[in-house]
């Protein structure tokens, strides 16, 4: 679906705004929200693009730069932290290659920190698109992380 | 040995979320049928005398509120809106998103109710963007409502009619607090206003709005069946009924307990196992990162609104965080002021900066290990103290809390 027609599915108010913002980001394929897609918001919605723009900047779960397939959302509030997810989070940025806030180089993974994700009881915690992932450890970790990896090599070998 | 008291979570685990059938089963939407028999006002005046306070964390009376929006002016639209306030996110928090994930119909009978009373045609559900378990079953839930006819024209064959709609946050912290959860729904950046005008006379689109927590929403039917005297006859004095507690940390059993307000924190703990393996209470965090450092002196307090308040410290959203006494106070302090650093929206200029400079303060605390400790706690205090006085929205208004009863309980370990 292209971001014409998803708009369209929406009427034309400004309160409909960060709904639409949420599944034109989801349809891309870059898991982000484009120059273009801001223009074609702010004429939908009548309004300035300045205004969409600030609205897209102001919240964390958009974003404009492209992202992997996979965004990581990892837990570092004060819960998880106290229960080790500063260096969990070490421990992926080695296993992926990348700093918090950066995408590997095959735009498989986008590593992004998150505040509580309401699962403190299970911490530490985070989620990759809309799948939770509870009492990570490292080697956990290590596990999801190449259980991805492996799903992604059949679907391009098949 | 305490026992749980559910209400707002009498169905959860026990019925099919997504099944409508399960939950009038369950006797759902018995509150509202008796409603639909009642003139709007009596239900005002039931919710008023039941004197519920709000569960998002402020403890306001939602008595009030209800009335203070039903005596609003309609404008000339004729338009009330009633919102549910389900952008969960303070930290250690997560009662919302269990009522939503194991009883969405319950919240919308909560939901329902409100809006009867006032007279609402409107209402909207906005939820935190990352709950997508939630969003997804509360999205299934409002359809069976409308499949059943417990929402749209004339719902039941009465002259009451509502539409609910859902809307998502994507990520703010702060859009949690009301107002500023306005301005998102309004499609804006979730920027604090100003307030007065409380949202009971300029809410949602400037019309009187009624917001309220999903906990909050929840508690409503069984006040409306059982009646308002039932509820007042549990609790203490001034915090009435039950609470969500979510219990985390160095505890055998973390997890969600309903409880009657005045729970002790420590049976509230045995209720969740006891001590991680047998280890030494030493602290915990009540109230989210928003909430308050206690030690064992508060182990034995009621926990309500006011009981806490009396000692320093906060009920808020009903998070408790548990720390043995392997745990580092420094660390966790530092996690609760990079979160408000990280949280601040940046328009008060008091907050932005002075987030930001509490977390560099306290590093000069952990590091002037035997230095002048003293001075910079009490300059921090300070700080969060000028942040409460000069922030528009609460955010602004917090760290002082855990600051300050930090110093309160802990002042020697620092």
């Amino acid at each position: 679906m292209n971001t014409l027609e998803i708009l369209r599915k929406y009427p034309p108010e400004r309160d409909q705004m960060l709904l639409m913002l949420h599944e034109i980001q989801h349809h891309n394929p870059g898991n982000n929200i484009t120059q273009a897609d801001i223009r074609k918001v702010a004429e939908y919605l009548n309004t300035t693009t300045a205004f969409v723009y600030g609205v897209v900047g102001y919240y964390s779960m958009f974003s404009m730069a492209p992202r992997g397939n996979y965004v990581i959302r990892f837990c570092k509030s004060p819960l998880c932290r106290m229960v080790g997810a500063f260096s969990l989070l070490k421990s992926l940025e080695r296993t992926l290659s990348i700093r918090v806030g950066e995408t590997t180089s095959d735009m498989l993974f986008t590593l992004e920190p998150s505040e509580c994700l309401g699962h403190c009881d299970k911490a530490p915690v985070m989620m990759i698109n809309d799948r939770m992932y509870f009492n990570l450890d490292e080697e956990r970790l290590e596990e999801i992380i190449h259980q991805i990896r492996e799903q992604e090599l059949k679907k391009h070998s098949s | 040995m305490t026992q749980q008291t559910r209400i707002a979570l009498r169905n959860a685990g026990s019925i099919d979320p997504l099944s409508i059938d399960d939950y009038i089963a369950a006797g759902g939407f018995q509150a509202f049928e008796k409603a639909l028999k009642q003139k709007p006002g009596e239900l005002v005046s039931e919710l008023e005398a039941s004197n519920i306070r709000g569960r998002g964390g402020g403890g306001f009376p939602t008595g009030m509120k209800v009335k203070f929006t039903d005596k609003a002016d309609r404008p000339a639209d004729g338009m009330k809106y009633v919102v549910c306030n389900a952008d969960e996110g303070e930290p250690g928090t997560y009662k919302d998103r269990v009522i939503m994930e194991q009883d969405p119909h319950l919240m919308i009978e909560g939901m329902l109710l409100a809006a009867y009373a006032i007279q609402a045609q409107k209402a909207y559900v906005y939820i935190r963007g990352e709950y997508a378990d939630s969003i997804r079953k509360v999205e299934q839930a409002l359809k069976n409502c409308y499949n059943k006819g417990y929402l749209g024209k004339n719902i039941r064959s009465s002259d009451f009619s509502l539409d609910i709609e859902i809307r998502l946050g994507a990520g703010s912290y702060l859009c949690g607090e009301e107002l500023t959860l306005l301005e998102s729904l309004e499609g804006k950046r979730g920027y604090p206003r100003i307030k007065p005008p409380f949202p009971a006379n300029v809410g949602v689109f400037n019309k009187p709005t009624l917001i309220n927590n999903v906990e909050t929403f929840a508690l409503m039917p069984w006040i409306i069946s059982e009646g308002s005297q039932a509820f007042t006859a549990m609790g203490t004095e001034k915090s009435p009924g039950t609470k969500i507690f979510t219990i985390s940390g160095d505890v055998e059993k973390p997890g969600y307990y309903e409880v009657v307000m005045g729970t002790t924190l420590r049976e509230l703990i045995e209720l969740a196992g006891g001590m991680k393996g047998g280890s030494a209470f030493h602290a915990a965090i009540l109230g989210g990162a928003a909430g308050s450092f206690v030690n064992e002196s508060v182990l034995d307090t009621p926990m309500g609104f006011d009981t806490l308040k009396e000692v320093g410290a906060t009920l808020g959203s009903g998070a408790v965080m548990v720390m043995d006494s392997q745990r580092s106070l420094y660390d966790m302090m530092a996690s609760i002021l990079d979160f408000f650093a990280h949280e601040s929206c940046g328009k008060c200029v008091p907050c932005r900066v002075g987030t930001t400079m509490l977390v560099k303060m306290w590093e000069e605390v952990k590091r002037k290990k035997n230095g002048n400790r003293t001075v910079m706690l009490e300059k921090m205090e300070e700080e969060a103290d000028y942040m409460q006085k000069t922030s528009l929205c609460p955010l602004g208004g917090s760290p002082i809390i855990p600051i300050r009863s930090a110093v309160q309980y802990f002042k020697n370990e620092f």
